[in-house]
């Protein structure tokens, strides 16, 4: 039986796909888009198109499948637009679905994982939830533009500390249960990076590795709204996000900067 | 700008021991993720 994984052309999806081909798994990798997915991958992983807003794409990503990692995809900010999907993973006796959630997920109400993780418990479907941490390609995202252009990090984080994680490592800690469904089922996981680091340090280490100063001017909030609508022209209502500011994927191929959070 | 607000109240500095756990592997630093993309910050 394969694994299907959604969101495979994405930060995490994509090292989900690595890592179980690594353990010898066979995958599907599923997204919205054939093209960008047979561009990413060799032709020994199976390509799928799964839209969980279409009913029509279920069956064909789902059939020869036990196992499913299920990421929401960021531009689906409502929870129950997953659920039809999870209903027709019950239905098709998916084994064990490994869902992509969100440090605190559990406890904290407003981002869709937790709706999700709800109904999936609610269900009765075999789950492993993976909480992810702040991503640290989030530096590499939305914050990018003002690393290399004004040699600044400009987040209005305070002084706060953060435990960022590689999406990578997010990744395998996905795989590792997708393989070893039978000791992780109906089990969580927060996954962090090693230590937690406030910006200021942040700074210090893209300062020592780039070679170049980078600052970190600890910036108020309403000039970091000023800054990303007048300066850079983001959406307002994005600017002030709280969904997309938690979502984990981006495309792959991003041009020169991407906008959106991970 | 939600998210920042609840970094700054201290949500997202939680160190787990979970991933090392699972792998057997240390988490990567966030100094070997920013060598491994080096040049993404170059101009």
């Amino acid at each position: 039986m394969k694994i299907l994984v959604s969101g495979a052309s994405g930060n995490v999806g994509r090292h989900v796909v690595e890592a179980l081909l690594k353990k010898g798994e066979q995958v599907r990798a599923a997204g919205t888009s054939l093209d960008k997915l047979n561009k990413l991958f060799s032709d020994d992983v199976e390509t799928v198109i799964l839209d969980f807003t279409d009913a029509g794409t279920f069956d064909k990503a789902l059939n020869d499948v036990d196992r499913v990692f299920l990421m929401r995809p960021p531009h689906l900010g409502n929870a129950k637009d997953l659920y039809p999907f999870i209903d027709r993973m019950i239905v098709k006796g998916i084994k064990c679905v490994t869902f992509l959630s969100l440090m605190g997920a559990a406890k904290n109400p407003f981002p869709p994982h937790h709706k999700i993780e709800k109904y999936i418990l609610k269900q009765g479907l075999p789950y492993v939830f993976i909480r992810p941490g702040f991503f640290m390609q989030n530096l590499i995202g939305v914050h990018l533009h003002e690393i290399r252009h004004d040699g600044d990090l400009f987040i209005p984080a305070g002084h706060s500390k953060t435990s960022f994680v590689d999406a990578k490592d997010v990744g395998i800690a996905s795989a590792t249960v997708l393989k070893q469904w039978k000791t992780y089922q109906n089990t969580s996981h927060t996954i962090t990076g090693r230590e937690s680091l406030t910006y200021t340090q942040v700074a210090g280490v893209l300062s020592k590795v780039l070679k170049r100063p980078i600052t970190y001017q600890n910036p108020g909030f309403i000039e970091y709204r000023h800054h990303l609508v007048h300066n850079r022209g983001l959406d307002k209502g994005y600017v002030r996000v709280t969904d997309d500011a938690l979502s984990h994927d981006a495309p792959r191929h991003r041009k020169k900067s991407d906008e959106r959070f991970y | 700008m939600m998210l920042y607000l609840m970094t700054r109240l201290g949500t997202a500095k939680k160190v787990t021991n979970d991933f090392t756990e699972l792998t057997d592997k240390r988490p990567t630093s966030f100094e070997a993720f920013v060598r491994r993309h080096r040049e993404t910050f170059d101009l």
